[in-house]
């Protein structure tokens, strides 16, 4: 055989070898593709391009063009709604501090820190319906466990209703209907009660655990030179333990960002019907009523479109800013 | 900080905090726990712990929480009214099934009369279909003006507080009912739809004030209060209606004062309007007077009617701990709650996706880390870039994917999607890259084929991964609600979260089965998490594993 020969019979011996290997490949990998591409990547497709035409089930598609986002981007609600779920996302700075310090707690040489920490992850292990059902009724105005137990707090401080008299339950304010006007702007009790609500869920979840597991990983030399050094607690923490754990800070963040982007139809659903007066409703709550309620499927996909560019930005903005920050 | 031995009062410290903090997670789980023990009447009571209130057992005398004994007023046949027996607590269901407009009897037989000798007759059953289907129970309620035929528009919240009511269907009945009624009535229930439904005051519409009495006008008789006379000063302003819960009950004869204010009401021509007879409505054993409840006790002015319920917080009381185990019977066991069905449901979901997701996730992730192939590396960043596609993108074209394949309402269509994730294969992919390089290596020169590879060595050193992976994709299938709500509705494939939503319809929920279910379907991530601790804990720390 000729050299040219020898190089094709080598060449097409590659071709069928890569062939071969791509064949084992796609056969172990096929089941997971075909569902991904059915139901994930497919669909997600689909709603880029359904978000340029109007449709309900009922009639055929209409290419219009970008008409779903002008309309989008014309509509006050819509900025609202981003409005509203950008400020449910206060409660993760809020509960990451509070896990944190917990964790801090924790990674001490105590006893009973197992007991500890499964009375505070049973948030996390409660399905999200039955602790959204619970928080409504805990809300409740009259007799509902938060102002029972708010009341007599109350009257220690000596605080008098209307007549003069120790305020009274009817006297007390209903969480998630309640509404003031400040200076003209209206201010809804329903944001901080759900905030504080997530707060309370989410505290001693995951990102507590995360944090656990980040304390754990922080060598203990630095703090035994530290220690040696003279530094204080407060230094210790901040000059050791805080910059050893800020990848996982940082990783908390970014998925708290994801899911706080896409986050609150469950809550408004159960707890509020996105209510009083639209201020608990969220883009993700917004996309449900408009895709399943309203049946406008073009304008549905339009809006949960935009929510997929915040949240790839807001994702890739991210991990450029933190591959800076940290070593992740 | 870290693996630090803390000093004393460090440790005493951190306890404190995390003990007081502990108990702020832990009350409203308790709080659920026992609102599931509680009746339906008592879940906005102050009780912390499940109270049994009643007037008291069989035959005790009733009395005021003042001490004054309560007394029947027969009304003669020349309308005087003369002091009849004193009260005594009946309990114990006195009414037979029937229709409405049957008499009354007793479960012995006995033919009911009310305290002024005339029949009882059965009152409306009140039921709407819903409720029907979800509670199975026929919701019999008295009617009221059966037994306080005096004083018609009173009580129509006893049923109100009858666990499984449909309060909705109630208020509908009591609307059609004073709308029915010329004048006043139909004016009186936009108030008493206000007050009585809303806020649980209890409020009572008798005649026109406004007309019949003056109440508290300069002519009213001045009030003894221990020997000292206190004038009248507070003139009241006419209203139509009075809230009863701002007066006095009394024996017949004493005057009716207001609790407000310190006076006397007085009719029309300056004399006290008095109390003139009262009886008790039938309470039932399961039914017991709770603190906020009225028991209706009737008062004859002269020729006008007062209904004035007696507060359970205003009779003497016997309060007793009580569990109610039936509302965990009721939600396992009753035919039309259907809990243990969609338990099942939920239950079966779980176990095919936790499957499905292991077996496709480990393959995928076998392929993505132990073989090379072409194209690989592309596709696995398809994948990843999927991992931030938020749900609500895929909401609609899977809903008309679906829709097309006909598996809306069908357990494909709850477990097919979810049999693959990119999260799972992600997950897995990045623990069998930390598996050593030549492990299989040894078994291809045996001839083992690539699929033993996976099964016999590779999946055998996963464990704990595979462990991690089924508890965490078992917990997302066992809560999740939002995509079981828009699918799948039908109750032959309903999964819990949805059930237990259904507790909760329009303007009554029934808190005490909610609670119940509620704990019930946290049980078994309970049991997970206690013993699966340790895979709880990685799996939370694998999600965060640099890509």
């Amino acid at each position: 055989m000729t050299d040219a020969a020898l190089a094709a019979q080598h060449a097409a011996d590659r071709t069928i070898k890569r062939r071969r290997a791509l064949f084992t490949g796609m056969s172990f990998i096929s089941p997971n593709l075909a569902l991904f591409l059915v139901f994930t990547l497919g669909p997600t497709l689909f709603t880029l391009g359904l978000a340029f035409f109007r449709w309900d089930p009922f009639t055929t598609p209409v290419f219009v063009g970008f008409e779903n986002f002008n309309r989008m981007f014309a509509d006050e609600r819509f900025w609202y709604y981003l409005f509203n779920t950008a400020v449910f996302m206060i409660g993760l700075p809020l509960s990451m501090a509070g896990s944190l310090f917990l964790a801090v707690l924790l990674s001490q040489k105590l006893r009973g820190v197992i007991a500890y920490r499964t009375v505070f992850y049973l948030p996390t292990l409660t399905s999200g319906v039955a602790l959204f059902l619970l928080w409504k009724v805990m809300y409740n105005k009259e007799g509902g466990l938060i102002n029972t137990l708010i009341l007599p707090v109350l009257h220690l401080f000596g605080v008098t209703g209307s007549g003069g008299e120790p305020i009274g339950m009817s006297e007390m304010p209903d969480w998630l209907n309640q509404s003031w006007t400040v200076m003209g702007i209206e201010c809804y009790l329903a944001k901080p009660a759900l905030i504080a609500m997530g707060v309370w869920a989410g505290i001693g979840g995951g990102t507590m655990i995360l944090y656990l597991a980040a304390l754990a990983g922080v060598p203990p030399e630095l703090y035994e030179a530290a220690e040696i050094d003279g530094a204080s607690r407060w230094r210790r923490f901040w000059d050791i333990t805080w910059p050893m754990i800020a990848p996982t800070t940082f990783f908390i963040v970014v998925m708290g960002m994801i899911g706080g982007l896409q986050g609150g139809f469950e809550m408004a659903y159960l707890m509020t019907n996105g209510g009083p007066d639209d201020s608990t409703t969220t883009i993700g709550y917004f996309i449900f009523n408009k895709g399943f309620n309203e049946f406008e499927f073009g304008y549905a996909a339009a809006v949960s479109f935009v929510l997929f560019t915040l949240v790839a930005t807001i994702t890739s903005v991210n991990w450029r800013f933190g591959s800076k920050a940290g070593d992740y | 900080m870290a693996r630090e031995k803390p000093s004393l009062w460090a440790t005493i410290g951190s306890h404190t905090f995390l003990v007081a903090f502990g108990a702020t997670m832990l009350l409203p789980f308790l709080w659920m726990l026992a609102t599931s023990f509680k009746g339906e009447g008592e879940v906005f009571e102050r009780n912390p712990l499940p109270m049994a209130t009643s007037l008291g057992d069989e035959g005790t005398p009733l009395a005021t929480t003042a001490g004054a004994p309560l007394y029947a007023a027969l009304r003669q046949a020349d309308g005087t009214v003369v002091r009849g027996e004193a009260l005594r607590v009946r309990l114990g269901n006195p009414v037979q099934e029937g229709s409405k407009g049957d008499r009354a009897r007793t479960p012995g037989g006995e033919n009911l009369a009310d305290d002024l000798g005339l029949p009882v007759q059965l009152g409306n059953v009140l039921y709407n279909a819903k409720d029907l289907a979800a509670w199975g129970g026929l919701a019999r309620f008295r009617d009221p003006r059966v037994y306080v035929k005096y004083a018609e528009p009173v009580t129509i919240d006893d049923a109100f507080s009858a666990p499984g009511f449909d309060r909705a269907a109630n208020e509908a009945a009591a609307q059609r009912w004073f709308c029915e009624r010329p004048g006043r009535y139909a004016g009186a229930w936009n108030k008493l739809k206000q007050t009585r439904f809303a806020g649980r005051v209890p409020l009572m519409v008798t005649k026109d004030l406004g007309t019949s009495w003056a109440p508290l006008s300069g002519k009213a008789e001045p009030l003894n209060i221990g020997g000292v006379a206190v004038p009248n000063r507070h003139p009241r302003p006419l209203t139509e209606f009075y809230q009863f819960k701002n007066i006095t009950w009394g024996a017949p004869g004493e005057p009716v004062r207001d609790l407000t204010l310190p006076a006397v009401l007085c009719q029309a021509d300056g004399t006290a309007v008095r109390f003139e007879q009262a009886f008790p409505i039938f309470r039932t054993a399961d039914d017991p007077l709770k603190a906020d409840e009225r028991s209706d006790l009737i008062a004859f002015v002269g020729d006008e009617t007062v209904a004035r319920p007696v507060l359970g917080s205003e009779v003497a009381l016997s309060q007793r701990f009580r569990l109610v185990w039936s509302n965990y019977q009721t939600v396992l066991t009753d035919p039309n709650v259907k809990m243990t069905l969609f338990a099942w449901n939920s239950l079966f979901i779980a176990v095919c996706v936790v499957l499905l997701q292991v077996l496709t996730c480990s393959l995928a992730a076998f392929a993505f880390s132990r073989i090379e192939w072409p194209g690989r590396d592309t596709i696995f960043l398809l994948y990843l870039g999927t991992l931030m596609v938020p749900g609500a993108v895929t909401m609609i074209p899977n809903y008309l994917i679906l829709q097309h394949l006909g598996w809306l309402n069908s357990f494909f269509g709850l477990i097919i999607p979810a049999a693959a994730s990119a999260y799972g294969t992600f997950m897995l992919r990045q623990y069998m890259l930390t598996l050593p390089k030549g492990l299989e290596e040894a078994a291809r020169i045996d001839g083992a084929g690539l699929l033993r590879v996976w099964w016999d060595i590779v999946l055998p050193l996963c464990k704990p991964a595979i462990i991690t992976l089924a508890i965490f994709t078992f917990s997302g299938a066992w809560g999740a609600f939002t995509w079981p709500l828009i699918i799948a509705p039908d109750e032959a494939v309903r999964v819990l979260p949805v059930a237990l939503k259904n507790f909760s319809t329009g303007q009554s929920t029934a808190y005490t089965l909610l609670m119940a279910a509620s704990l019930i379907m946290m049980l078994p991530m309970l049991i997970l998490f206690i013993f699966g601790q340790k895979y709880f804990v990685k799996g939370i720390q694998l999600g965060g594993v640099k890509g």
